[in-house]
């Protein structure tokens, strides 16, 4: 056991990379346990990062795992704190959800082997990028990572609707700009320093912060990450990306592959560079308008649109953009509302997905006019898309005020009004967007027709879909009603000694 | 005309851009470190450890090969799980498109001239060249740690072969093909023979990917320890060219049978 328990920041990475090695072969004698290996691999994927969590919070300490055993900086370490033990929760718990939730779709479709095995590949592949790009405390490491990440997610999209492939060829050509200039951006700061380890690149940089090198870094990592968590600017692959994609993998695309790089961002900006400096404070400023008009500009154009996924994918740039200001406000209280929003948005923004998966599952809705009446046959999937869209909209006791409420202090605090304004006016305006849908479901007449489905279930939909329905909505609120022990108990510490220094 | 004037715009924004980078380029390039100035922060740190040391600790001689396979091996392993997930991900997208109905054999025959790859002489020079690039990437493969060389570039030149002995037309076309699906599972075991060769030390109380610790050798002394290094570093590559070897093949066949070479 206590072997075990020294493997834990590796071993929640190992688990779904084996499990996807694996899937081809197993699936090519049995269907079904090819998938059930990887599902299982992810549960044990949550096991190991909550006991992971459970031995950061206790000790108090960072846990720093050596891979091949080679001292940092000569070698790759893992470092998990308070803070990325979170997200790392947050990822094998989504991940594992997602993959539950798609098997029921697997029946709808028919497919053959390969298909199969290849979608559970790609999304454990997904996974596994994503966890390591949170545990990682190695920069090249997370180049690596973030390539695991796009190229899984380019072939999640394209395998999804018709116009999956377009939306994944665009996706490819933007997300192939953003590892670019990520990689550049490494590559300067290597220039200047000669290594790659996080702690000792922020050791190594004290009093480099002016020099030309460092400047034109962070503009390239703001490039590279602005494009991976679609900010303002640089969203232009997200909305057909998101729209388009394989609707069972739909959340874990839309929830957490966009906000694992604005965590990076974070561990970059705040643990690496000096905030302090003076160069510093003009990106952060640089990022703030972007945040503002990425917030204004998501919530206006989702007003715009009939699609379900359409109006949730932009709302997801504006959500974005509060992760952004968080870090534009750059105080205690501004990095605690982007870390909760980063938590609180994942689940939101996934469950929102799970029910326009759902609905396609049942109904094969994609327009909300169609929506009438729905609630009648599907009361957990409309209470999810209402709970969840309440929580968007930032209404107590669910996740989503809190965040927002950590924002708007951090803002008053620092004594920028504007940024409370904004967050005010977008929040009446996300208002708007939800409540035209819930009034489609509620108020609206019945059009929709279900479809022939292969099995009949007991329930309104297959349990494995109404699990990952239930943990989202336990998520939110829990998150919601229990925020000052998350806040307290696990990130104060966390962000006062590592990312406030 | 509309059409057009966006598309100026577009000309002229490009144009703007590639003036910011190159002006940008051109400034910094003169705080990038001279290339082989020993006294740059980039030669002189970690690079300069790797200089000293990788020789005595990993008894590897090529010194990328130490970096690439032992120091880094960690990177070097999501690099082959990248080239898998490339294969994957070309296979699935291109299931969609429907295959070229196969040619008969007999046709074939009868065609034989017109369907040839290269004419009779470059074909015929080719079964020759077949062994010899199969012999070179086992010498590669295995001679990678000290001079030249490696897994990828091995699974590289194996799949090669391969490539050349499918499209030559022969007598057994079509008959000595792999499958996508069994190509596809070749890349994963080699992947996952890299990941065991992580695992193995965590059971002797190293850590992942730990050559040290390495379950073959008995004593503690300095030499064992670092054959153990050898080993490890063999036994990755080993991995590594299986799973480059399996990603070419797969990638090959799916376009292969998509492709309509006649038309």
């Amino acid at each position: 056991m206590n072997q075990i328990a020294d493997h834990l920041p590796v071993l929640v990475i190992l688990l779904p990379l084996c499990g996807t090695l694996l899937c081809p072969i197993i699936s090519h004698f049995n269907i079904n346990a090819g998938k059930r290996t990887v599902i299982t691999a992810l549960f044990l994927s949550i096991v190991c990062a909550v006991l992971q969590l459970i031995q950061v919070i206790t000790t108090g300490e960072a846990i720093h795992y050596w891979l091949g055993g080679w001292a940092p900086p000569i070698g790759i370490e893992f470092v998990i704190d308070g803070l990325n033990g979170v997200v790392i929760l947050l990822v094998a718990i989504i991940s594992f959800t997602t993959a539950l939730y798609s098997s029921p779709f697997e029946k709808l479709e028919r497919i053959d082997r390969i298909h199969s095995a290849g979608y559970y590949s790609m999304l454990a592949f997904l996974s596994v990028g994503l966890l390591g790009l949170s545990s990682t405390g190695d920069a090249f490491n997370l180049y690596v990572f973030m390539e695991i990440t796009a190229i899984s997610g380019y072939g999640l999209i394209a395998v999804g609707e018709d116009k999956g492939p377009i939306a994944s060829f665009r996706y490819l050509m933007t997300g192939t700009i953003g590892a670019c200039m990520y990689l550049l951006g490494i590559g300067f700061l290597y220039a200047a320093t000669g290594t790659l380890n996080m702690a000792d690149l922020a050791d190594r940089l004290t009093g480099l912060m002016d020099s030309p090198l460092i400047v034109m870094s962070a503009a390239c990592l703001i490039v590279g990450f602005g494009i991976k968590m679609a900010l303002f600017p640089l969203h232009g692959w997200q909305p057909a990306a998101h729209s388009y994609a394989h609707p069972a993998a739909d959340p874990m695309i839309a929830g957490i592959m966009i906000k694992i790089p604005a965590y990076a961002m974070l561990r970059f900006f705040f643990c690496i560079f000096d905030e302090q400096s003076h160069v510093m404070q003009l990106f952060f400023n640089a990022i703030g308008v972007m945040a503002v008009i990425g917030i204004l500009f998501g919530s206006l154009k989702a007003l715009r649109y009939d699609t379900y996924n359409k109006i949730l994918a932009y709302s997801s740039i504006g959500q974005v953009g509060y992760i952004a200001m968080g870090f534009a406000i750059g105080n205690f209280y501004g990095i605690i509302g982007a870390i909760l929003h980063i938590v609180s948005h994942a689940f939101m923004k996934a469950g929102l997905f799970y029910t326009s998966g759902a609905l396609k599952y049942k109904y094969g809705i994609h327009d909300i006019n169609e929506l009438g009446q729905v609630y009648r046959k599907m009361p957990v999937t409309s209470l999810t898309m209402v709970i969840c869209a309440l929580s968007m909209i930032g209404l107590p006791p669910f996740a989503g005020f809190f965040s927002k409420w950590y924002l708007a202090l951090g803002a008053i605090e620092k004594g920028n009004y504007f940024y409370v304004a904004v967050l005010i006016l977008s929040s009446l305006l996300g208002a708007i967007y939800f409540f035209r849908i819930m009034e489609k479901l509620f108020m609206g007449e019945k059009t929709a027709r279900e479809k022939e489905l292969p099995e009949k279930s007991r329930f309104e939909l297959p349990w494995q879909m109404l699990l990952p329905l239930l943990t989202v909505v336990a998520a939110v609120i829990l998150l919601g009603l229990f925020n000052a022990y998350i806040v307290n108990g696990v990130l104060k510490t966390t962000i006062w000694e590592v990312v406030l220094t | 005309m509309k059409e057009n004037k966006s598309r100026k715009k577009l000309a002229a924004g490009l144009i703007i851009v590639i003036i910011a980078v190159g002006t940008a380029a051109v400034k910094i390039g003169a705080f990038l470190p001279t290339i082989g100035d020993a006294d740059t922060p980039a030669n002189s740190y970690v690079a300069n450890y790797y200089i000293t040391n990788a020789v005595k600790e990993t008894h590897s001689y090529n010194i990328v090969t130490a970096v690439l396979a032992d120091y880094r091996g960690f990177d070097t392993l999501f690099e082959t799980c990248v080239l898998f997930l490339s294969a994957l991900v070309t296979m699935m997208v291109l299931f969609g498109k429907e295959k070229v109905p196969k040619m008969p054999v007999k046709n074939l025959a009868e065609d034989k001239y017109s369907a040839a790859f290269g004419g009779d002489i470059m074909d015929a020079s080719f079964r020759i060249v077949v062994p010899i690039i199969l012999i070179y990437g086992i010498y590669v493969l295995f001679h990678g740690e000290i001079s030249l060389g490696g897994g990828f570039q091995a699974g590289a030149l194996i799949a090669c072969a391969y490539l050349l002995d499918r499209i030559i037309p022969s007598i057994r076309m079509g008959r000595g093909k792999i499958k996508e699906e069994t190509a596809l599972i070749i890349a994963s075991m080699g992947a996952f023979f890299y990941v065991i060769t992580g695992i193995l030390p965590m059971f002797n109380g190293g850590n992942f990917l730990e050559f040290a610790k390495l379950p073959f050798g008995s004593s503690l002394a300095a030499e064992s320890i670092v054959k153990l290094h050898t080993a490890g570093i063999l036994m990755i590559e080993v991995g590594v060219t299986v799973c480059v070897m399996g990603v070419i093949i797969a990638i090959l066949e799916v376009v292969l049978e998509r492709t309509d070479f006649d038309e």
